[in-house]
């Protein structure tokens, strides 16, 4: 048995298409994909016996411990609930979890996917259990299922594991993952990431617009299908690296989720929008579902001082941007 | 800018700002707004927080319906 395993992974940035990866929604538009991008805030987690024999997990971004004595007793409704749910999987005792995140909590950039991730491979590792990527996904995103207690989507463990610009295709064989042959770092001169200082509203999530889109609702189903064909815009603007086009899809893909639910946006996420692009921003959109959390703009690289500036003016703070290109990390002694 | 992107803003301000106490006005302020867009399209981008201040009206309305009806309930006599 190992005695120290240390494992992160990558958070992400969506372009297009996020949502529709709610099953069943994508099978209700064909040809659904979303677009994202693995970035370099990471979520980090560390495991080594525990010097008690309890079981202990802590949480370094709010200050907090779990402890029980045994996995069956381990509290699945408390602010650990996530990774209680994962320990109580893999029954695990006698160990002391700690886990960090470099996102803001609430972000919209997949933070706690990202940590599912890196605590599961990290588990899966620690008790001997090899599970190939497709099993970790699904047992992710059930164990995800089972601490929020609704469907949730399937794009966000993808750039979790395996960083990188992708598509992630959705269709009624599964769900398939294409890494697009994206120049990085031309890239990465025309993308800045902002944190709102609106931590995402609980008020707004894909549960509503997934129970409004299979009780029948026509408008979610045409804004859907406008989403769709966004997302295969993008990607191939983006692989065409045409970024005046890219930059249109962005706007057209924002305009149409906000379509989606009046609490996408807020004064602030508009307000901070209406400054990067009056400062030189081409396209920003809220990451995520929207209410709150991190926007990522498209810019001119000319005019990223300005767009910086704007940000910081508005209140809003700059976070670290770079694609992430090594997704999962596993580090492990015996 | 032009009287439709007006008219979308304060639509969309109105439901940011709205409460419980003035979402009945609200709402009618956002009627009497939306009769002044004439395309179709334009009726449409608003459609979203047209139903969104419906909805709240609706949530803030059905609660304090709840509320007064917990209020006027007689109590249950105590058994003697």
């Amino acid at each position: 048995m190992p005695v120290h395993v240390k494992t992160s992974a990558p958070t992400r940035i969506d372009l297009a298409g996020g949502t529709l990866d709610i099953w069943p929604l994508y099978l209700f538009h064909p040809g659904a994909q979303t677009i994202n991008v693995a970035i370099g805030l990471r979520a980090t987690c560390s495991i080594q016996p525990s010097q008690d024999g309890r079981i202990h997990i802590t949480s370094k971004d709010t200050g907090t411990t779990l402890t029980a004595d045994h996995w069956q007793e381990l509290d699945t409704h408390g602010a650990h609930r996530l990774l209680a749910h994962i320990a109580r999987f893999f029954q695990v005792d006698n160990i002391s979890i700690t886990t960090e995140a470099a996102s803001p909590l609430g972000a919209g950039i997949a933070g706690s996917s990202a940590l599912n991730i890196a605590v599961c491979a990290g588990l899966a590792h620690w008790t001997n259990a090899n599970y190939p990527p497709d099993q970790l996904f699904t047992l992710a995103m059930n164990l995800e299922a089972q601490t929020l207690r609704i469907p949730t989507g399937v794009q966000d463990y993808r750039p979790a594991v395996y960083g990188g610009i992708a598509a992630i295709e959705l269709g009624a064989l599964g769900i398939r993952h294409v890494p697009l042959d994206i120049n990085l770092s031309d890239f990465e001169r025309r993308i800045v990431l902002a944190y709102s200082g609106d931590s995402r509203s609980s008020g707004i999530n894909n549960w509503d617009i997934t129970k409004r889109h299979i009780d029948g609702s026509d408008i979610i189903a045409k804004h859907f299908d406008h989403i769709t064909k966004i997302a295969a815009a993008t990607r191939d603007a983006l692989i065409r690296h045409d970024w005046a086009e890219l930059a249109t899809q962005i706007k057209l893909e924002w305009q149409e989720r906000q379509a989606l639910d009046p609490k996408v946006t807020t004064p602030a996420i508009d307000r901070l929008i209406t400054q990067a692009e009056a400062a030189g921003a081409l396209a920003g959109k809220v990451c995520g579902a929207g209410g709150g959390g991190c926007v990522f703009f498209l810019i001119d690289p000319n005019r990223r001082d300005d767009v910086c500036q704007a940000i910081i003016k508005s209140g809003s703070q700059l976070l670290e941007s770079s694609v992430d290109i090594d997704g999962l990390s596993l580090n492990s002694n015996t | 800018m032009t009287k439709e992107t007006q008219v979308f803003a304060e639509i969309k301000q109105l439901y940011h700002e709205t409460s419980a106490e003035t979402v009945e006005s609200d709402l009618q302020r956002a009627i009497e707004l939306l009769k002044k867009l004439n395309s179709e399209e334009d009726r449409i981008r608003v459609a979203v927080y047209m139903d969104g201040l419906s909805q709240l009206r609706s949530e803030w309305i059905l609660a304090a319906r709840r509320k007064a009806k917990r209020n006027t309930t007689t109590p249950r006599r105590s058994a003697r």
